[in-house]
């Protein structure tokens, strides 16, 4: 959101330079209403918005879920599996099927999705955290900060994610803590690099200046007028790395090096599911919980876009 | 303003006996260091921006500063309020000696001398408030009091509808931006203001009513500006004295009228040549056309910076190339009047004509 002097022109306040009487007539739009009226206007981020929000809410009433289907997240019904042991497919008490140790696959697709996204929003929210102090710092100081901050970032990108991911979780034992970490470790570097070039151009800028020629320390510059400019770019790059952190945790779990059973998430149902899907035997199990990841990541993917082009000022306000 | 009741005739050469100076910079200079290489940076060559630049100004005067686009106005004016670090030089505000001041203990010295920007758009913080924004400096230095009363009374001071205290700076016409970086500039009650350029984005309607303001606010608030343009009309209608910069270097130094009457150095001649006069009474003919471009900063010629585009020293050896003290020294500020210095070995006299020289 560089200051930009060629959008406003629909919005000025009315004619003369003084106070002029008439002026409160035509109400001019904050940057927030301008955002929500055009992010109303895109159904696409709409209906991705409401998948998530579904979603989320699915996952906070897992409990009530389990409870309405009288199965617990952990118990197994014999009477699931045929005379082979193949789990059987959906029907009347078990909505989605159930998995190989005859669990009620509904209720741990809605668990799932609580551990996906609870890892998803924590490592979201520590990347931001850390890569807009590290790109704030790295940007606006310069000089040897910069040169430190920077290669860094270059040695993290440079490190393997699932080696790194696979040599620590055997090291030390797969946890969710270690996932959120390795998701974090990776994930911050770019954001970073977002907001140190986004500061780098900010720096420049003549309020900065201004601000300068006020008095103003280097953290007040940095965290009062340069931070309120980077909400948009980093809202939106946030919202488009929650997917990145879903598909990468359901990937470590898939690898059996991230989520452990019996903790349900859909990585490892995925994995499980692999071993009775070849010949179409018990579809549901692979079906579900893939469909499950399929829409948050997507919902999340369509927000973020919609997000962009709402606050992005150069699609014209 | 120009004014005759007040009419303010110190320079810094003859000031010393009279009262004190404001701001003053004795030999400024400001080199921009040109570095190649992709790990170890070496200098390769500097961009002589501001070059040996010695004025000073007196409280309640308006101290103009003209000179084409690239010539080290902004660059002296960033320097005066040390924006950036000069390579050279004193400056000294209001008697104390803040060349080498750190961030810090400028901080004082910021709420004195106080600057307006060129740009009324780029220089207003898009995600503040208005009230936000001409309350910054009250939040910076912790005034007392209560902040919001302040930036109401001071949107109304400078022709704002207070009510629009909640407004963003995008819902504000060009003129009205203006008059918010003028209210910013004002809020710490600053004894100095630099403007840099303050109307030059503005339309000629609006430039008018924001000039009109710095001149109220001027007599109202005791202040001393240094007023930066590239327009002349402008600068003669609100200094007090005038400044001309080319190149880095102040070539000459006037009080407003005798700038304009009786220019004494060819560039100064040059340039006031080339304000348009309106059609009636134009004479193409009186334009002096300078050949060439403005040279590089970074490799500025010899002697006098001006000599191979000067049209007075072309003539001065019947064709034969410039004199050779143009091309070797810079010529030192010499006292043509009381309230007139020159920066030229061969300085015109009055009522000489250059046209002529400048088609040869």
């Amino acid at each position: 959101m560089v200051q930009s002097a060629t959008d406003f022109s629909g919005f000025q306040a009315t004619g003369g330079p003084t106070s002029d009487p008439d002026s409160s007539a035509v109400k001019a739009k904050s940057p927030r209403q301008l955002f929500w009226s055009r992010l109303k206007e895109d159904k696409l981020a709409l209906a991705g918005g409401i998948a998530i929000l579904l979603m989320v809410l699915l996952a906070l009433t897992a409990d009530i879920w389990s409870n309405i289907v009288g199965h617990a997240v952990d118990q197994q019904f014999r009477e699931n599996l045929d005379a082979f042991g193949i789990p059987l497919g959906p029907d009347n008490a078990n909505w989605f099927g159930s998995d190989d140790l005859g669990r009620d696959l509904f209720v741990r697709v809605l668990y799932g999705a609580r551990v996906s996204l609870r890892i998803a929003f924590i490592a979201t929210g520590a990347e931001v955290a850390i890569g807009v102090l590290a790109g704030l710092f790295s940007g606006f100081r310069g000089g040897p900060i910069d040169v430190v901050i920077s290669r860094f970032m270059d040695l993290v990108l440079s490190i393997p994610f699932l080696l790194l991911g696979i040599a620590l979780a055997v090291a030390v034992g797969p946890s969710e803590g270690l996932v959120t970490f390795i998701l974090v470790f990776f994930g911050w570097p770019y954001i970073a690099r977002i907001v140190r070039g986004q500061v780098l151009s900010l720096r420049e800028s003549q309020f900065v200046e201004a601000a300068q020629s006020l008095g103003a320390s280097s953290n007040w510059i940095m965290f009062r007028e340069i931070l309120p400019n980077l909400v948009a770019p980093v809202l939106t790059y946030a919202t488009l790395i929650v997917p990145v952190n879903i598909l990468a945790e359901a990937g470590l779990s898939f690898l059996g090096v991230g989520i452990q059973e019996p903790t349900p998430a859909w990585g490892t149902m995925l994995s499980r599911a692999t071993g009775y899907a070849a010949n179409g035997e018990a579809w549901w199990y692979m079906v579900f919980p893939g469909a499950a990841l399929f829409i948050v990541v997507l919902g999340f993917n369509l927000l973020g876009d919609g997000l962009r082009d709402a606050l992005d000022p150069r699609t014209g306000r | 303003m120009s004014q005759v009741d007040t009419p303010p005739e110190d320079f810094v050469r003859s000031s010393k006996a009279r009262g004190d100076p404001l701001l003053s910079v004795e030999n400024l200079t400001k080199r921009f260091p040109i570095k190649r290489g992709v790990v170890f940076q070496k200098e390769v060559a500097a961009v002589q921006a501001v070059e040996d630049v010695t004025f000073a100004f007196f409280p309640g005067e308006t101290l103009g500063l003209v000179g084409e686009s690239g010539c080290g106005k902004s660059t002296t004016a960033r320097l005066v309020l040390k924006l950036i670090e000069a390579s050279g030089g004193k400056i000294m505000f209001d008697g104390q000696d803040i060349t080498n001041l750190s961030r810090r203990d400028m901080r004082p010295i910021r709420r004195e001398a106080q600057m307006i920007f060129q740009d009324p758009y780029a220089s207003l913080n898009p995600r503040q408030t208005v009230g936000s924004i001409i309350g910054t400096p009250y939040r910076i230095h912790k005034t007392e009091g209560e902040t919001k009363k302040k930036v109401q009374d001071l949107m109304d001071r400078v022709g704002l509808n207070p009510e629009h205290y909640n407004r963003y700076s995008h819902e504000f016409s060009g003129g009205q931006r203006q008059r918010i970086g003028v209210a910013r500039a004002l809020a710490l009650r600053p004894k100095l203001i630099v403007c840099d350029e303050p109307v030059s984005a503005l339309d000629v309607s609006i430039q008018a009513q924001v000039l009109n303001l710095l001149e109220d606010l001027q007599e109202e608030f005791k202040l001393t500006y240094l007023f930066i343009s590239h327009d002349l009309g402008v600068v003669r209608h609100v200094s007090d004295r005038i400044a001309v910069m080319y190149l880095g270097h102040i070539v000459e130094l006037a009080t407003a009228d005798e700038l304009y009457n009786n220019p004494k150095h060819p560039y100064t001649a040059a340039l006031l040549s080339a304000v348009p006069k309106g059609a009636a009474t134009a004479q193409l003919t009186d334009r002096i056309v300078l050949e060439g471009d403005v040279p590089s900063p970074v490799n500025p010629p010899s002697g006098c910076v001006f000599h191979p585009r000067c049209p007075k020293a072309m003539t001065l050896t019947g064709g034969n190339g410039v004199p050779d003290n143009c091309r070797e020294g810079f010529p030192p500020m010499g006292q043509v009047s009381e309230n007139h210095f020159c920066a030229c070995w061969y300085p015109l006299e009055k009522g000489e004509k250059l046209h002529r020289a400048a088609h040869q």
